[in-house]
């Protein structure tokens, strides 16, 4: 049954970031695709909440999500205004970069272990972003 | 502001936002709640704008909005049934592979080598972080 969901969740999170540059490029504004398409999902995680009947919650669990939403909303914000101007597949993979950064923070934050690779990985993040940046402002 | 500035800006928000994505799925087990709230707060903070929407951008931001909520229902989906939290990591980083050659190879999207040089890092780092 895992599979099916690695698949189907591979296939719709390509399709979705190829599609944010598609649209971004005609005529909208990027408040508004990132309005309605956050109204869009929060109406049908809403409706899973019912149909499975997943009511439990706690404040902090709330407030966390506040939190995280108000700043998530405001990323994907950003990403069209930058999609708008900007190739997409420059802005994609620079901003996807964002694991990368938290996953290396975590390390001090949450004591996770260090890997040879995490460093590796966060050395190529930060060549990328520097390489990146200098050539966009030539 | 500049079109980088945005760019930038998205990833440190994004940055953010994926901690405060750990620190919940660490200490709560309802996924479902996250992304209802997580979703819902950014519009009740802009209702105002609802009215200036177009159908056009209805249109286009419904599809999107469907996408989004499918992706990450199904990726949590994968993690409860399958508890195999390395298709989750491939889930993660091949998408954005598989979207960056999209652009580069069918939406011809021009590049300098040292642009895709960049890109190649990026791409390659966000691989390794799942090794």
């Amino acid at each position: 049954m895992w599979l099916q969901f690695v698949v189907i969740s591979f296939v719709f999170y390509t399709a979705f970031r190829v599609l944010m540059k598609v649209f971004s490029n005609k005529k909208v504004d990027p408040k508004s695709l990132t309005i309605v398409s956050f109204l869009i999902a929060s109406v049908l995680s809403l409706i899973f909440i019912i149909s499975t009947a997943q009511f439990t919650w706690s404040p902090s669990a709330v407030l966390l999500s506040l939190i995280t939403g108000t700043i998530v909303f405001y990323a994907f914000y950003e990403r069209y205004k930058a999609l708008k101007k900007l190739p997409g597949s420059l802005v994609i993979p620079v901003t996807e970069l964002h694991m990368v950064i938290a996953a290396i923070l975590s390390i001090f934050l949450f004591n996770e272990v260090i890997t040879l690779t995490k460093i590796i990985s966060a050395i190529f993040a930060g060549i990328s972003l520097i390489i990146v940046n200098r050539e966009v402002k030539k | 502001m500049k079109p980088i500035a945005h760019m930038f800006l998205s990833l440190i928000l994004f940055f953010v936002s994926a901690l405060g994505f750990i620190l919940y799925s660490r200490n709560f087990t309802n996924i479902l709640l996250f992304i209802f709230l997580e979703t819902l707060v950014g519009v009740l903070f802009n209702y105002r704008h609802l009215s200036k929407i177009t159908k056009l951008e209805w249109k286009y931001g419904a599809v999107l909005g469907v996408l989004f909520f499918a992706a990450f229902s199904s990726l949590m989906s994968s993690i409860q049934y399958g508890k195999n939290i390395f298709s989750t990591l491939i889930i993660i980083s091949f998408p954005t592979v598989i979207a960056t050659l999209i652009f580069l190879v069918f939406l011809k999207e021009k590049l300098t080598k040292r642009m895709l040089l960049g890109i190649v890092l990026a791409l390659l780092s966000l691989i390794l972080l799942q090794i």
